[in-house]
């Protein structure tokens, strides 16, 4: 046992090195200095309301970034300012200024009321109903269930009448795209939050896409076998209801492996001799582990060709360590052998050779 | 922030190009795309020299480049250990049980390396129900993140083909979790009451199949987010799949109108279920031919480009469906059909029946080309 315990303590000291990042969290800002110039479009006929909607979405950003503790009380304003101004817009048809001023209700209702990590923010839509390209439509907000407005083929020519008056970009639009506008004109009202919401969420994905990267650049190479084996039981972890990094555990089954054995029985000068090995089954903490070292442990069978040895083939158990390298103890009736591995798809990039050396890094240590 | 939409574009099984780093030009995927919807939109009078890329942003999502990479290193790693076996068995003639046991466990991998259809197609299928899948969900949710961030999510679209719909169905479901609960230690979610996506569109939709394995999310499940409307994570949903496609004839992604999935409300304004029988190639599994068809490039013209900007009149749209159904192969679809019942492709929860269909379908493919070309 004392060659091993003299490779396992030169492996792990010449191999293993941590390089703690400091991922520091970038600042997620809401931006509360958005121009006019700064949007995706002008609004044509509710010019009005996206100015007041840019000026809450400054508001709101500066709140926010001035206080933790931020009262939402500026969304609030804004939906009154919806009921308000909706409410006094003439949309043509009687019956239309009800719906839409019922939406603006549910809007101004639903808007600042803080949920999990965020405050709502719904968006206005107008969107086509059918598919019959005749511009029938709907708006509603995305909140409710019951908040589809439907207007009827009256309504929409009253209200393209209407607002054919308004612009002389536009002077026939289709009602649908006044409602169109009008979602735009709204909507800038959360342009900087959900800027800020996305740039922060990406940045959270991007870290767990990096951990997957860095899991298939450094954790063991599994075989397929090992890959469905893993996947079973780490299923838990898999399919929790979010995005996950990868599991903790790699675990193994069935595995062959090339070794490298030194086997006590063995007349001198024959004890140190490539051979093959199994592990039955194993796990391997790839990353952090108990032990606060990447580590795994299998129980393996090995098998070298021993002159004057009754018993070629052992069985016993192998370390991992970072990774890449293996050692492993086996018993072959009254004997002991021990073996090294590297990873093979890691190491032997040019096999022979690096074999070879490998090999002759260790003979000074058995011999 | 761009004033584009952008639509993000998500492949089926099987190997596609990603576009060159640092290239304007699209991927094999993103390319296949533009050209089955220019080809519909120039049948127009008012769009005859016109592009869907004049309109939208085209995004792709490759993620096959992650399990070539794996599939690679399988087969690395197998063939490495096979060149050491070599020589270890050079020492023992006649091998010993535990060298035969390495050797028989060690072989099937040394070719997950060849360009082969059964590692190029059906490899994507079983590795995406490992733990891989979790990589590609990752990256998936930081594409989706970046474009929203970009582009607003008014102005994101998805359209994912055959297993991406599975990739995306599975994505979405993580990312719009219900009750809108962050991933633990982190704020990061998206929600389905401020962050909805415009439009998905699911062709040749296998996510009800797929998770039968990877055990997700149930597609159908009333809780679900991912759906249209009130509770879910876009505004419009399309459900696209061809009658003899059949890929999609087991575990069917078909929701009713009885409020178990959506309100009927919802169902009617919100979700729509496409339905393609033109044959106009013997493969009805692929993306251009799904694409190409008017009951799906016509509306989705319309919802890219917006109705403001693709509005062809009732004359034309007419003249275009019937000239598409004129192509269409004659006797294909009956040939087609009978085929498939020879294949008797079942509609039950087993990802074995999924790749026994796929295979015959391959073969299926194969023998109608041939007489095609001997009949031409």
């Amino acid at each position: 046992m004392k060659h091993s315990s003299i490779a396992v303590l030169l492996l792990v000291s010449s191999t293993i090195c941590f390089a703690q990042e400091e991922n520091a969290a970038p600042p997620f800002a809401c931006n509360d200095s958005l121009t006019l110039k700064d949007l995706d479009g002008k609004s044509i006929y509710f010019a009005d309301v996206q100015r007041e909607a840019l000026r809450v979405n400054n508001f709101f950003c500066n709140q926010l970034n001035n206080s933790p503790n931020l009262s939402p009380d500026v969304l609030d304003d804004f939906g009154d300012y919806l009921e308000f101004q909706m409410s006094s817009t003439d949309f043509g048809s009687v019956g239309l200024n009800g719906d839409v001023a019922s939406a603006m209700r549910i809007m101004s209702g639903a808007l600042g009321e803080q949920r999990s990590t965020r405050f709502r923010m719904p968006d206005f839509d107008a969107e086509e109903s059918g598919d019959d390209f005749d511009f029938a439509f709907f708006f509603s907000v995305s909140v409710l269930e019951e908040n589809f407005f439907e207007p009827d083929e009256g309504q929409r020519a009253s209200c393209k009448a209407r607002f054919g008056e308004v612009s002389s970009q536009n002077p026939s639009p289709e009602c649908l795209h006044v409602f169109e506008d009008l979602g735009l004109a709204i909507n800038t009202y959360k342009k900087s939050y959900s800027e800020m919401i996305a740039g922060r969420e990406q940045q959270t994905f991007a870290d767990i896409s990096a951990d997957w990267s860095r899991y298939f650049d450094t954790a063991r190479t599994q075989t397929t076998l090992d890959l469905v084996l893993t996947s079973l039981l780490e299923r838990k972890h898999m399919r929790q209801g979010f995005i996950v990094g990868p599991p903790k555990r790699q675990w193994f089954m069935l595995r062959p492996n090339v070794i490298l054995q030194y086997h006590e029985g063995a007349p001198q000068g024959d004890q140190f001799k490539p051979g093959v090995s199994i592990e039955w089954a194993g796990f391997n903490y790839w990353d952090d582990s108990p032990l606060g070292i990447p580590f795994g442990l299998s129980i393996t069978s090995v098998y070298a060709d021993m002159p004057e040895v009754e018993k070629t083939v052992g069985t016993g158990l192998t370390l991992h360590i970072n990774n890449r390298f293996t050692i492993g103890w086996a018993k072959h009736g009254d004997d002991d052998s021990f073996h090294v591995s590297a990873d093979l798809l890691q190491l032997f990039q040019n096999k022979q050779k690096q074999f070879d050396k490998y090999k002759s890094q260790f003979d000074g240590i058995f011999e | 922030m761009a004033s584009k939409p952008v639509v993000l574009l998500i492949h089926g099984m099987g190997s596609s190009t990603p576009p060159d780093p640092g290239s304007n030009k699209l991927g094999s995927f993103g390319e296949e795309f533009r050209d089955s919807l220019d080809t519909v939109l120039q049948q127009f009078s008012d769009h005859d020299d016109d592009s869907i890329e004049n309109y939208v942003t085209l995004d792709e999502f490759h993620y096959n480049d992650k399990f070539d990479l794996i599939r690679n290193k399988m087969a690395d790693r197998a063939k490495d250990v096979r060149t050491r076996l070599d020589e270890v068995q050079g020492l023992f003639p006649g091998g010993t049980f535990l060298g035969r046991f390495a050797d028989q466990f060690n072989s099937w991998e040394e070719d997950f390396g060849d360009d082969e259809f059964l590692y190029t197609h059906w490899l994507d299928v079983l590795f995406y129900t490992t733990y891989i899948g979790g990589w590609i969900r990752a990256s998936l949710a930081e594409r989706i993140a970046k474009l929203i961030k970009e582009h607003g999510n008014k102005n994101v679209h998805v359209v994912a083909h055959s297993l991406g719909t599975a990739v995306l169905h599975d994505t979405l479901a993580q990312i719009y979790p219900p009750g809108g609960k962050p991933i633990p230690g982190t704020p990061a979610y998206f929600s389905v009451e401020n962050d909805q996506l415009e439009s998905v569109w699911m062709v040749a939709n296998v996510s009800s199949l797929i998770n039968t394995v990877v055990g997700l999310a149930d597609p159908l499940a009333p809780g679900t987010t991912v759906k249209p409307g009130n509770g879910g994570c876009t505004k419009r949903f399309y459900n696209v799949r061809h009658e003899l496609d059949p890929f999609t004839l087991i575990r069917t992604f078909k929701p009713k109108n009885d409020g178990h999935w959506i309100s009927p409300q919802n169902f009617k304004l919100r979700y729509r279920a496409i339905k393609n029988d033109v044959i106009i190639e013997p493969n009805t599994h692929s993306f251009p031919q799904y694409i190409g068809d008017p009951n799906v490039s016509l509306p989705m013209l319309r919802k890219l480009m917006g109705s403001s900007k693709f509005k062809p009149g009732k004359t034309e749209r007419d003249k275009y469906i019937e000239s598409h159904a004129s192509q269409g192969l004659t006797g294909a679809f009956s040939r087609l059909e009978e085929s498939l019942k020879a294949i008797d492709v079942k509609d039950v929860d087993t990802l074995d029946e999924f790749l026994r269909a796929g295979q015959a379908f391959t073969k299926i493919i194969k023998e109608m080309r041939e007489e095609l070309e001997g009949g031409s």
